[in-house]
């Protein structure tokens, strides 16, 4: 207990400022590579309150995401509204679909949860491939415009870029306020043990909803950056592969640390990119990678940290047990 | 304690089924203010599902709730916790990730209505903190304080389930076989525990242990196969013959 502990607001704001100087040397390609791969990290982060919070694992993460961004491009190319307002719509429209799905969804548990957040983010990609000229179809909608932030012009890569970061940064923030407040608390308690929760006085179900619905407008925040950042929304900003990528960035970085899964999701973006251009086999390496977490490091990225600490301990000579506390104070 | 004084729990004509069994039926009885009640009965008696139907985790097929003169019958759990209805369970139900003095906070939280707050860090709430180490050192277990839930022996989690159900600051304390699966000096503890609680808070205890029940409690309950047999005095009810043949086994 003696161990001094940086605050966790601190941190997030830290590696904000240590990504953004990151990122000085580097040309337009790696500047966007990094937006792109701190959107999907800020995404998980979002998802793990669901999953490693809340305990509900979904496969239709995703759909929240690609909704924004849906949101943001129709309201810029066919509404021509302003494209904060449009993206303030986005987001809030995803929202507002996760409050009105959260009360059936949150009904089921476990594997049932997982497939009915699947067929969710289904009908949602369903609807985003059939909708003809509206969603654009297959095709989706390019030409979503980057706004401007008073005289500060986002078009360019590098601003974007810092752009995003000052957003993910007050996202992340806010969700790790969040987590650990006393409602963070409470999902971690649902998660545990939802008889006593109720035995206590907690209503779960709202508790199950809260996270849901938390964790899709988290979603919802990167996705609109999503497509603001690609100019582009479409079947793949919200179909079931983003959906498993998202899940399996939480469980890859660790549920319930939230550091992890935002390393993660950048990280297997980051991975993407990379095969991408040497294989078409991403998904193979995606379920390779998965399986080894699981079997090796069932706690993920965010458990190495520990198994190090315990490494360097048992090393040591068993002479000096003492030492331990010392050093680590 | 006045005869005439509201019942702290009524339970009238209780049925409680699932599928084509019966687990509960027609049971009737009422617990006093204060009273130490206890529930007495061999396995498959329907003592675990008339505290899960009380406290509203089973939904009787006919038959009355009544808390404090209020009927709670169609109630979720979770309200009727709200209202001072508070339980252990006869598995030990508690949070593993957590630690002990969080488990107790948890429940303290609830009961202050801070619960909801979604951006101070839990542990700022300070009134929860102090009645959590308040209960932990009421109770002897200040020294399990900081350690993880799942580390804990079986019979610390026993007590440390009383500490998470008393920061409920409860009317009504319903304990499912609080001692079973203790050993002897643990069982003793507990017990003593028991006794030590509020004199003022109505405690109904089911236990299998005869010692600990005709020590604890000064009303008894018998059920058999789902009806209630006998009720009334614990010094009474031990000699009534119908229950010396259905469960004493004389």
């Amino acid at each position: 207990m003696a161990r001094a502990r940086i605050s966790p607001g601190a941190a997030v704001v830290a590696i904000g400022a240590l990504l953004a100087i990151a990122s000085w040397p580097l040309d337009a390609y790696w500047t966007g590579l990094l937006t792109q791969a701190v959107i999907f990290g800020g995404a998980a982060v979002g998802l793990d309150i669901l999953v490693g919070f809340a305990g509900m694992a979904s496969l239709g993460h995703g759909a929240f995401f690609g909704l924004a961004g849906y949101g943001l491009a129709l309201g810029t190319l066919r509404w021509g509204v302003n494209p904060w307002l449009a993206a303030g719509i986005g987001i809030v429209g995803s929202t507002l679909v996760a409050l009105a799905f959260a009360p059936l969804a949150v009904r089921v548990r476990g594997l049932a949860f997982l497939t009915v957040m699947l067929a969710f983010g289904q009908v949602v990609w369903g609807l985003a491939t059939r909708g003809g000229s509206a969603t654009g179809g297959e095709n989706g909608l390019p030409g979503v415009p980057r706004p401007s932030l008073g005289p500060w012009d986002l078009s360019g890569a590098e601003a974007f870029y810092l752009f995003t970061l000052l957003m993910a940064v007050a996202a992340i923030y806010a969700v790790v306020r969040f987590a650990g407040s006393a409602v963070g608390q409470s999902l971690i308690g649902v998660r545990d043990n939802e008889t006593r929760m109720a035995a206590l006085g907690y209503d779960v179900r709202r508790l199950r909803i809260i996270a849901f619905v938390v964790a899709a407008t988290v979603g919802a925040v990167f996705g609109a950056l999503s497509a603001a950042f690609n100019g582009f929304v479409g079947p793949g900003s919200l179909d079931w592969r983003l959906s498993a990528q998202l899940l399996l960035s939480v469980v890859v970085g660790g549920a319930g640390s939230l550091w992890g899964p935002f390393v993660a999701g950048a990280g297997l973006h980051m991975l993407e990119t990379y095969f991408a251009g040497t294989t078409q086999r991403w998904p193979l390496v995606l379920g390779l990678l998965y399986i080894v977490t699981v079997v090796l490091l069932p706690g993920g990225i965010a458990s190495l940290p520990r198994l190090w600490r315990q490494r360097r301990r048992s090393a040591r000579p068993a002479a000096t047990p003492r030492s331990r506390s010392a050093s680590e104070s | 304690m006045s005869a005439a004084a509201t019942p702290t729990l009524e339970v009238r004509d209780l049925t409680v089924g699932f599928g084509g069994v019966t687990a509960l039926d027609g049971v009737t009885l009422a617990v006093r203010p204060g009273a130490r009640h206890g529930i007495l009965g061999p396995n498959g008696s329907g003592k675990t599902t008339l505290f899960n139907a009380v406290t509203g985790f089973v939904r009787p097929r006919a038959g009355r709730i009544v808390f404090a003169g209020a009927d709670i019958t169609g109630l979720p759990a979770h309200r009727r916790a709200r209202l001072g209805l508070a339980r252990t369970f006869q598995i030990t139900s508690l949070f593993p990730s957590l630690s002990a003095r969080a488990n107790v906070a948890m429940a303290a939280r609830e009961k202050l209505g801070v619960s909801g707050d979604p951006w101070r860090p839990a542990a700022a709430h300070a009134a929860a903190e102090e009645r959590a180490a308040g209960l932990l050192a009421d109770l002897g277990l200040r020294h399990l304080a900081e350690r993880t839930v799942g580390s804990l022996g079986y019979g610390e989690q026993r007590e440390l389930e009383i500490a998470v159900a008393l920061a409920l600051e409860p009317t009504l304390l319903l304990l499912d076989e609080p001692t079973a699966g203790l050993s002897v000096a643990e069982t003793g503890a507990l017990v003593e525990l028991v006794r030590q609680l509020p004199a003022a808070l109505t405690v109904v205890l089911i236990e299998h242990d005869l010692g600990v029940v005709f020590g604890l409690t000064d009303r008894l309950s018998v059920l058999l196969n789902g009806v209630l047999i006998a009720d009334g005095p614990t010094a009474e009810v031990r000699e009534d013959a119908r229950v010396k043949d259905a469960y004493l086994g004389r």
